[in-house]
């Protein structure tokens, strides 16, 4: 498999992932644009072979070890940024149940006349 | 006038105001709202104001839920949803802090949840008594704005709607158990209408009155805009890519 392939693949797979967290309300659909574009982009430079060769042509010769190491970067960026969005959902619930816990214990303590 | 909840068989019904940084208008409408709907609880969900909104809203009747940190407009609202399910309320009206609706709008959104049996009633600017659309209260490119997103929204909601942008909402408790569940923190306006066909909701507009803005200045500029038209499409999209997946697969928020 060469270069070219693995990160059409690896592109595809990122829009897939983000396809399949976005029906299943893993990720937020705020947050998946920037990765259905970073899935399309990586796919569609993938498919292009003119522009990979000019930007291989600037770089050393590891250049297919930089693309594994980019892609299982982004692998894990992508799990970081499921794991922010799960953070962030339970983060406002925690401040939702927070705020109406207080509520109701404020409002239980005036009716029972305690405190101010 | 006999306050509602004083009338004989009376729905529970709460109305909630999400409000950030409103001091100048919160206390009126907290106002208008009782005198318009005598014995209805006002629940205003402060978003971590810097000013004195929370005092102000107290001081006029309401009864005050201070959120711990700020949450933006969508956590704010499903904040006063859950507290209201919580509570044991039938029906909720949404109004906003800035004195824009009117407040005799709150008994005619309740009449007409009762009425017409939908889970969502939605006050439009846009329609007029016969259910017909019009773009009065707007200015020009506002209302091409408004026709854009209406074409773009009536694939999704299964029916045009006239007044997306609309924050005079109010839901009866099938609605109100979804949206204590699932309920979009950003856009929440279109987050929700996307909602409503994927939850087999139903929802009905009625006409209503808005003011201008009583204080401060609107947050809606031609950037902002821009980000609209592209969260109703991504709504969109995400709309089509969840046809056929069970609702509420995973509660997101709880």
């Amino acid at each position: 498999m060469n270069v070219q392939s693995a990160l059409f693949m690896a592109g595809f797979a990122i829009a897939a992932a983000t396809l399949y967290g976005l029906r299943r309300e893993h990720i937020r659909a705020e947050y998946s644009v920037s990765w259905l574009a970073a899935g399309i982009i990586l796919a569609a430079a993938g498919l292009c072979p003119g522009g990979m060769t000019s930007v291989s042509a600037g770089l050393d010769a590891g250049f297919g070890l930089l693309i594994l190491a980019g892609t299982l970067l982004g692998g894990l960026v992508f799990w970081t940024a499921r794991l922010v969005s799960r953070l962030w959902d339970e983060r406002v619930v925690l401040a939702q149940r927070a705020a109406i816990l207080e509520f109701r214990m404020r409002r239980d303590n005036r009716r029972h006349g305690i405190g101010g | 006038m006999t306050p509602y909840s004083e009338r004989p068989g009376a729905p529970r019904l709460a109305v909630i105001i999400p409000a950030l940084n409103e001091e100048a208008a919160v206390g009126q409408v907290v106002c208008a709202v009782n005198e318009a709907a005598p014995g209805v609880p006002v629940f205003v969900i402060d978003d971590r104001s810097s000013d004195r909104t929370a005092m102000v809203a107290q001081q006029a009747g309401a009864e005050v839920v201070r959120l711990p940190v700020h949450l933006g407009l969508g956590g704010c609202v499903q904040t006063g949803y859950k507290l209201a399910l919580e509570l044991g309320y039938d029906y909720v009206i949404r109004v906003d802090g800035d004195g824009q609706h009117e407040a005799l709008d709150v008994p005619r959104i309740l009449q007409a949840l009762q009425s017409t049996g939908s889970d969502v009633v939605i006050g439009s600017r846009f329609i007029d008594g016969k259910g017909r659309g019009h773009e009065r209260q707007t200015s020009g490119p506002r209302s091409i704005g408004i026709v854009m997103l209406r074409h773009l929204l009536a694939p999704i909601t299964g029916s045009p709607i006239h007044d997306p942008t609309s924050g005079l909402i109010g839901v009866n408790r099938r609605a109100l158990e979804v949206f204590s569940r699932e309920f979009p923190l950003a856009w929440p306006e279109i987050g929700v209408l996307a909602m409503l066909r994927r939850h087999h909701l139903r929802f009905h507009e009625i006409p209503c009155r808005m003011y201008h803005r009583r204080t401060g200045k609107s947050s809606l500029t031609v950037w902002k805009s821009c980000q609209y038209i592209f969260h109703v499409l991504l709504y969109a999209f995400v709309h089509v890519l969840r046809v056929g997946s069970a609702p509420g697969a995973k509660e997101v928020n709880r």
